[in-house]
């Protein structure tokens, strides 16, 4: 028997109004020790908020909020303990670099000279060790915000939230982010964010939460996910020409041009094989995209040799791969309403 | 590595914070020197175009009215009426300054380029020589002519003396010093709350610090640079003023105040808290104002500046009843206590009531205005309206 690491944060029930506006409402979470977990959802669905709720920085209208930080447990967060990187986020311009980083260390309740020593090896680590006496104004944007990562971690805080840590990033600096915030994880920093990078969050996260109109709309592992929301694979074909004939139900794919029309009679054609295709058992769901494919949710336990011989028996398949379900694909039907909503508490 | 940072520490390292990023000794240095440079430059100014003290007079028919060689501040050298022409032609080219002609009828004429600043001061001085020569012609005996030349004596026995020179002049540097630390204070907090706000960094710091703490260290750090900044202007002042005094014997009519150290020191409390009250006034002020270009918050900025007219008035008049009440009590103590401390004496419970209800003041406005702060400090892009800042203070009370 495993036992899981122990809450660090745990929020219950928690809502939050601003005027008529309901920014949060009801919204449940608990983050264990040493999680990577990821906040998602579309801009105003509530995720800034809760994280300010986190870090006490707002009060809840209702619900509670306890902290797990430093041994003991809190209603309080101890800001020695947090490191934070805001959405909206800026420097000291006229500062230079090293000073900046000693304050922000010295605010989080170290020594002047613990913190100068911990932003030098920080520095140091991103190659940004000559630059410490330059004022801030005098770095580039990328190297800004890598001194604003530095100046949320340089404390060694046991839990880090970053607010869109991605944001305004170059591949190559996202990288850099992405194997830092693991190096947190791997020190023992437990990290929460909220990020609009799907691709990034997916190689991340241990868990993700789906926040959408201030509810959790659902949570879990990214395997988990994809299991739930796209039962784990995903059937991409494409008709040949002439299509396959079947006399009886009059499901002939007719790929015309590459791409199914509405009102054509190809779009006719495919709407009798997504049809004949959803009736297959094993099937979840079939649809036509306009890349003139048509692409079957598979159940995770269906037979996948039965499948690929009951299409061939009455399609006519010109080309077939099998796909995962992405992340993005979960969040856009999460957000979208396409699948029905999971609400409540989230482990 | 890690304490727990108590509200102290946390304003404390604010306060340094603050303070290290807006003292710039070297702009102090160049301060310093362009005010002593200023100083020499405007005290020489003023000497060589002010009046000469002595006026000297080349006198024609000075007989007739037997006018001495020397009266009050005007030197007379007397020459014959054919030195006339050659006199006028000497005032017409600048060698001369004036040439007075008296006339057979006793009447004087004066010749100069231009109508002189001290030709009421002469004719005060010849009426006076005429009257006395006239007096002597009427035959009255010498005990005669003193009695009816003898003034009326008006002996003054003040209740509640004004100030004299000394104490105004004292009272006059410490208003100007005060302005001088609230102006350039102001500059620093409104520059800092919403330049911190602009730079979105506020977020950051509130996650780490209790709003109390930063507006609490920020107002003790910025009104630490306001008053180095006063202090340098004075020390400017005071190294001019010394030399002046040594080097050429010029008078320091507010000597006297530097010579009352306990006074000094009492009116130095009264102005460190007064900034303190308006620091946090206007903190409060500058977390609400979203655009510093174009809000209209920022006409709140000239209510200090009211408590500098009151303390004026307090130069000219410390004793009056009005002025005593303003100096008791906040907002108006931090500008007016300070000027009738040096400008008049104070009563010890006066004093006592004042830096009390001072405190008190600033305590509470401290706290409204950490409260605002933290609701303020991260609404980007628009402005709260009155009604919402009374809101937030109602429902963080």
């Amino acid at each position: 028997m495993t036992t899981s690491p122990p809450p660090i944060l745990e929020m219950q029930e928690i809502e939050k109004h601003f005027g008529p506006v309901r920014a949060v409402d009801g919204v449940s979470v608990t983050v264990r020790r040493g999680e990577i977990v990821a906040l998602l959802g579309p801009n105003g669905a509530g995720k800034t908020t809760l994280l300010r709720i986190a870090l006490g920085m707002i009060r809840p209208d209702r619900g509670w909020v306890a902290y797990g930080l430093g041994g003991g447990l809190s209603d309080r967060p101890d800001a020695r303990r947090i490191g934070y990187l805001p959405e909206e986020r800026g420097l000291y311009q006229d500062v230079p670099v090293a000073r900046y980083l000693a304050y922000f260390g010295a605010l989080r309740g170290m020594r002047r000279s613990d913190a100068r020593r911990e932003a030098a090896r920080w520095l140091e680590r991103l190659d940004l060790a000559d630059r410490a006496r330059e004022r801030l104004r005098n770095l580039s944007k990328g190297n800004q915000q890598k001194v604003q990562f530095i100046s949320t971690v340089v404390h060694r805080p046991e839990l880090a939230i970053l607010d869109e840590p991605f944001s305004g990033l170059d591949p190559l600096n996202q990288d850099l982010f992405l194997s830092l915030i693991r190096e947190l994880r791997d020190a023992g920093t437990t990290v929460i964010l909220s990020a609009h990078h799907m691709q990034l969050v997916e190689r991340l996260a241990d868990r993700v939460v789906l926040i959408r109109k201030g509810r959790v709309a659902d949570s879990g592992t990214v395997e988990e996910l994809r299991r739930r929301w796209g039962a784990g694979r995903r059937l991409v074909v494409r008709l040949g020409g002439g299509g396959a004939g079947d006399g009886g139900s009059g499901a002939v794919a007719s790929p015309g041009d590459g791409r199914a029309q509405e009102g054509t009679a190809g779009d006719v054609a495919y709407a009798g094989a997504v049809a004949f295709l959803e009736s297959l058992a094993g099937v979840r769901s079939a649809r036509a995209t306009a890349a003139g494919e048509i692409e079957i949710d598979v159940e995770p336990d269906a037979s996948l040799s039965g499948l690929l011989e009951a299409i061939g028996s009455r399609l006519e398949v010109h080309d077939l791969r099998s796909e995962t379900v992405t992340l993005h694909d979960i969040y856009v039907r999460t957000m979208t309403g396409v699948e029905p909503e999971t609400e409540g508490v989230v482990a | 590595m890690k304490r727990a940072v108590s509200h102290a520490r946390a304003a404390w390292e604010v306060a340094r914070w603050e303070f290290l990023r807006y003292f710039k000794p070297k702009q102090q240095l160049i301060g310093l020197v362009i005010t002593m440079f200023f100083m020499v430059v405007g005290g020489l100014v003023g000497k060589l175009t002010s009046e000469p003290s002595t006026v000297e007079l080349a006198v024609v028919g000075a007989e007739r009215i037997e006018l001495p060689s020397e009266l009050g501040r005007f030197r007379f050298e007397r020459h014959d009426e054919a030195s006339l022409e050659r006199l006028r032609a000497e005032v017409a080219e600048r060698n001369r300054e004036a040439v007075l002609v008296v006339g057979s009828d006793g009447a004087g004429t004066l010749f100069v380029r231009q109508l002189p600043s001290w030709r009421a001061d002469l004719e005060r001085e010849l009426t006076a020589v005429a009257v006395s020569r006239r007096l002597e012609t009427s035959g009255l005996a010498i005990e005669q002519l003193l009695a009816i030349q003898a003034p009326f004596t008006l002996e003054v026995h003040e209740s509640a003396p004004r100030a004299g020179l000394g104490e105004r002049a004292a009272a006059m540097a410490a208003l100007f010093l005060t302005l001088f630390g609230l102006m350039a204070g102001m500059g620093y907090i409104f520059t800092s709350v919403t330049g911190e706000k602009q730079n979105r960094l506020s977020e950051q710091v509130i996650s780490a610090i209790p709003p109390q703490s930063w507006i609490d260290g920020k107002i003790v750090g910025l009104a630490g640079v306001a008053l180095a900044g006063m202090l340098n202007l004075a020390l400017a002042v005071g190294i001019v003023l010394t030399v002046a005094r040594i080097g050429w014997g010029a008078e320091l009519p507010f000597a006297i105040a530097v010579q009352r150290v306990d006074l000094l020191l009492l009116a130095g409390v009264g102005i460190v808290l007064g900034f303190l009250f308006w620091f946090a006034f206007l903190a409060a002020v500058a977390a609400v104002v979203d655009d510093p270009q174009h809000s209209s918050r920022n006409q709140l900025l000239f209510l200090p500046m009211l408590t500098l007219v009151a303390a004026y008035l307090a130069v000219r008049d410390p004793t009056a009843t009005w002025i005593r009440v303003l100096s008791i009590a906040p907002p108006t103590s931090g500008a007016v206590f300070p000027v009738r401390v040096l400008a008049t004496e104070v009563p010890w419970w006066e004093v006592v009531i004042t830096l009390g209800l001072l405190v008190g003041a600033i305590r509470f406005v401290r706290r409204v205005a950490g409260r605002i702060f933290r609701l303020g400090m991260l609404l980007y892009g628009k402005e709260p309206t009155w009604g919402e800042i009374w809101r937030w203070l109602w429902e963080s009370a």
